[in-house]
């Protein structure tokens, strides 16, 4: 797929460089809907097995595509649009 | 007495807070704003006292009454039946909007960590104007849709200035996901501004003499406010620009800040009336702490998990406590 000509015009976008951490695949987790919380395949805390844990995932994409990474999230009231 | 949790499913700050709730003998009421309204339903009756009722998923139920704390982390947009038409969409979500958020807002004597209309002030022009206003070191900053602007801000500096995203740090394209780092400008890249005209962009003077980053943790928006600092040393050339380019390369120190530099913290708290924030500041060699931004919902496991830093579980107590 072509790149959009509308992304190469903005100025800063310039600059955008692979992402250092967002490429990381994440182990496999479900919601476990009694604990209220993510866990892994043998249904622990899936939280505790990730290494740095916070760089390489969460955060909502602004685009409708998986994990971001980092500290992806800009304040809103309530998000109007489904991430 | 109960506490509220607004995140997408997969948030694993949200599940360490959720954890240290739990062992806190609290009762956690955990949803995602996605999942209205088809699978989390509001039951809200205006009475004497204001809105009373319930919020529900699957067989899980809290009372709006209960409530001491909401920690609004980073839900998700709500989702709604795909056999709405784009005009039945748009009404849909506006509605959700303002009928959910309305009861919740509400609530009276419930604290908000941190309400989202809070969140929504913080654009980050907002945020270094603040920070200005209440006395903290700012790098000279300029906002602008004008080349013309960017080579007077340049000459103004007279240093290296850079480019820095207002919002979102990434964008996809390409099929792949692509970062948006703060950018040193060479000469160059000066030189060639076509761009700067199709949107606002953010330029800023670039601290050179930089001795390390710093991440600020702050829980809780009083005076007893707790604040967490490391120290982020760069480990290549990558990270000392923006050191989320290179997280592997980076080492943490517990370090303590200077009065002055809490205090102009606090006082950022108090105008934003928020009770959470993840400060990243450039601490240069003689010692002084420039604001880059606050995130009010920013990551802060790695940080904890780098240096100890007790973080989450001062996170649970301030949301056991409450408004005061």
């Amino acid at each position: 797929m072509g790149v959009s000509r509308g992304v190469q015009e903005v100025y800063l976008l310039r600059f955008a460089v692979e992402s250092s951490a967002a490429a990381a695949s994440l182990p496999p987790w479900r919601y476990d809907f009694g604990r209220q919380i993510a866990v892994d395949t043998d249904g622990q805390p899936w939280y505790r097995q990730l290494v740095d844990m916070t760089m390489g995932t969460t955060g909502p994409s602004p685009d409708g595509t998986g994990s971001t990474g980092n500290e992806e999230w800009t304040p809103d009231y309530m998000p109007d649009e489904r991430a | 007495m109960s506490v509220l949790v607004l995140s997408e499913e997969c948030d694993p700050t949200t599940d360490a807070v959720i954890e240290a709730l739990v062992e806190r003998g609290v009762e956690v009421f955990r949803a995602d704003l996605g999942w209205f309204p088809t699978s989390l339903h509001l039951d809200a009756d205006l009475g004497s006292s204001g809105w009373a009722g319930t919020l529900r998923a699957g067989n899980r139920e809290i009372t709006l009454g209960d409530l001491r704390s909401v920690f609004y982390r980073r839900p998700t947009a709500f989702t709604f039946s795909p056999d709405l038409s784009n005009q039945e969409l748009r009404h849909a979500r506006m509605e959700a909007k303002l009928g959910l958020g309305g009861c919740l807002w509400s609530l009276p004597e419930v604290l908000w960590v941190n309400h989202p209309a809070r969140q929504a002030d913080m654009y980050k022009p907002t945020q270094l104007a603040a920070g200005k206003a209440v006395g903290l070191l700012v790098p000279r900053t300029l906002v602008t849709n004008r080349p013309g602007a960017v080579l007077r801000f340049a000459r103004e500096v007279g240093g290296p200035i850079v480019v820095k995203p207002l919002g979102y740090a990434s964008i996809h394209e390409e099929g792949r996901r692509r970062a948006l780092y703060t950018h040193v400008l060479t000469d160059d890249e000066l030189a060639d501004l076509r761009g700067v005209e199709t949107t606002a962009h953010l330029f800023q003077q670039y601290i050179g003499d930089k001795a390390h980053g710093l991440r600020l943790t702050v829980v809780g928006g009083g005076e007893d406010s707790q604040m967490f600092a490391a120290a982020i040393h760069a480990g290549s050339a990558a990270a000392a620009v923006d050191f989320r380019a290179d997280y592997p390369s980076l080492t943490y120190r517990v370090v303590d800040i200077p009065d002055d530099v809490a205090a102009g913290v606090r006082a950022f708290m108090r105008h934003f009336s928020i009770s959470f924030g993840c400060f990243d500041f450039c601490v240069d060699t003689t010692g002084r702490h420039w604001l880059l931004e606050c995130n009010s919902a920013g990551q802060f496991q790695f940080v904890e998990q780098a240096t100890g830093l007790p973080i989450t579980a001062a996170l649970a107590d301030l949301l056991v406590k409450g408004a005061p």
